[in-house]
């Protein structure tokens, strides 16, 4: 019970930290929501099925960003001011710490997709006839999944400058050849890197379960690839990760 | 000053070695520290001094050794004694978006019976600062918020690594003030510092590390007592010496050498080497025409050990 209330009080301070970050926010909330409203209103020619499309695209990117820089990014600067060191002098578990940054990635990066959602409908006249539970799997998994890649980064990574910039360019490509892009527009071989990003087959799903109302057994392929990805993530993060700084 | 030989080891450490690649930090290193005792680390930069308290406050684990702290094994019991240490680290942050005291309050959920966040700032003098958020503190004040945070659990021993160092010097003074104030609580103080004069002041015991290797541990008073030309004599002559006729001269008489205009000349002791000095320098037609006699300093000792490879 004392870890359990140890636990939700780091998320709440956490949570405290992300809201009256300006970076988190910008990248939480402003970019997915300006994003979302510039690619609809240029290409969706008042189309909802085009809008609801674009939807799914901008959520996966907005599940990407926030876990990414929110894991990566964070965690880095949090061990360059020696915050987990001081954290390893006390009783806490490490566990604790661990659960506090997914607890509150999860519900960072969900206020963020409801807010796209919002917008969507609201502004864009977007019907949402999905399977509430395959997509509520789907973007669980997707955080989870981009939550460990975000830990791999943060296990390479040794000062805050270096987490930014490692994870710009991860997000930046993913976003552009997997988030963005429609596969038909790509060339060949961007369609075959693609292919080997886990940003591809979240997308797919997330179209599936929010987009068709799919159940998780029809698109089961593209779960499996993105669990295995976060399995390898996890396994190199169990391996490289370190909560204190190398000297 | 000097601690009851009775009173019980609270921290004992048996052969410590610690490696970073080649470079040996801590080498064989043994000591115990009593309850209640000032105990400090004195040695200069990679020394192993940050090292040593490291692997005390369970943040690194030795290559070899053991380290035991109320009569538990840091590396298999860290949780027990965690419960029990307050610890100040040399070069902490908080989370600059929170503020003192919700930093305060996250401690205080760490353990079963913490301190209050009022307590807490009262002790420190930054009640006003209580809704401040860590970025918009000094400095100064986020080094007396993270001194007050080291007592949120009511520790036994606190582990201060370098408390005072880059500080301005009325923090400096107002830290000092506070450790003192927690050695007459009777608290167990383990620390790590630069300024030796501070050291000297405060400390039942002090241990000087070179290049990981343990050079002296004692109290300061020994320390310097124990140095066998422990006592130097400043003067002037009217003519100059000629010579090899001083240090010849009595017993008592050690290195002679001239600095700043003067003469020094270690003694082992004082009120007769200065009799012996004056009537030598008469016998030979001179005269003294200034005299200062004082007793080495730790920082004396502390640079002669401290001084080779």
């Amino acid at each position: 019970m004392k870890n359990l209330s140890i636990l939700l009080h780091e998320t709440k301070l956490m949570l405290k930290v992300f809201i009256r970050d300006r970076q988190s926010f910008f990248w939480a909330y402003v970019f997915p929501a300006g994003l979302l409203i510039l690619f609809t209103s240029l290409f969706s020619q008042n189309n909802a099925a085009i809008a609801g499309g674009m939807l799914v695209s901008i959520i996966g990117i907005a599940v990407m960003a926030g876990s990414l820089f929110g894991i990566g990014v964070a965690i880095v600067t949090a061990r360059e001011a020696g915050i987990y060191k001081r954290y390893k002098t006390t009783p806490l578990s490490s566990w604790i710490i661990f659960a506090s940054h997914m607890l509150t990635r999860t519900i960072t990066i969900f206020s963020s997709i409801i807010l796209l959602i919002l917008i969507s409908v609201i502004g864009y006249g977007v019907q949402l006839q999905g399977n509430i539970v395959s997509s509520l799997l789907v973007i669980i998994i997707g955080i989870f999944t981009f939550c460990a890649l975000g830990f791999v980064i943060a296990s390479f990574a040794k000062t805050m400058g270096a987490a930014l910039g490692i994870t710009n360019v991860v997000f930046m490509f993913m976003m552009f050849i997997g988030g963005i892009m429609p596969p038909n527009m790509m060339p060949k071989f961007l369609m075959k890197l693609a292919m080997f990003m886990p940003i591809t087959y979240f997308r797919i799903a997330l179209q599936g379960a929010m987009l068709d109302g799919a159940s998780i057994f029809v698109f089961w392929k593209d779960i499996l690839i993105m669990l295995g990805f976060m399995v390898i993530f996890a396994a190199v993060s169990i391996k490289w990760f370190h909560w204190e700084r190398t000297s | 000053m000097n601690i009851n030989e009775t009173e019980p080891t609270v921290i004992k450490v048996e052969k410590l070695v610690k490696s970073y690649k080649d470079l040996v930090a801590v080498n064989q290193v043994s000591f115990t520290v009593k309850k209640g005792e000032v105990f400090t680390l004195l040695g200069l930069n990679g020394a192993g001094k940050t090292t040593t308290i490291e692997i005390l406050e369970g943040i690194k684990k030795p290559d070899s050794g053991y380290v035991e702290i109320f009569g538990f094994d840091i590396t298999r019991q860290p949780k027990k004694v965690k419960e029990k240490i307050g610890v100040q680290l040399q070069d902490t942050d908080f989370y600059r978006e929170l503020k003192v005291k919700e930093i305060c309050q996250q401690f205080a959920n760490f353990y079963t019976d913490p301190m209050s966040p009022g307590e807490l700032l009262k002790w420190v003098d930054m009640e006003d600062k209580r809704d401040a958020l860590i970025r918009e503190l000094s400095g100064g004040q986020r080094r007396k918020l993270a001194l007050a945070l080291a007592l949120v659990n009511r520790p036994e021993i606190i582990f201060l690594d370098e408390p005072t160092s880059g500080v301005d010097v009325k923090i400096r003074h107002s830290l000092w003030e506070m450790i003192c104030d927690l050695k007459k609580r009777g608290m167990t103080v383990f620390l790590t510092t630069h300024y030796l004069e501070e050291a000297e002041s405060i400390s039942d015991r002090v241990a000087i590390l070179h290049k990981g290797n343990m050079m002296a541990i004692d109290t300061p008073q020994h320390l310097i007592q124990d140095k066998s030309w422990s006592i130097n004599i400043k003067f002037k002559t009217l003519n100059p010496l000629a010579p090899g006729i001083i240090t010849a001269g009595s017993p008592r008489f050690g290195n002679l050498k001239s600095a700043g205009g003067f003469y020094i000349l270690e003694v082992n002791e004082m009120e007769q080497a200065v009799i012996d000095l004056i009537n030598l320098v008469k016998e030979n037609k001179n005269q003294i025409t200034e005299l200062h006699a004082e007793q080495n300093s730790l920082e004396d000792i502390f640079i002669e050990l401290t001084k080779g490879d």
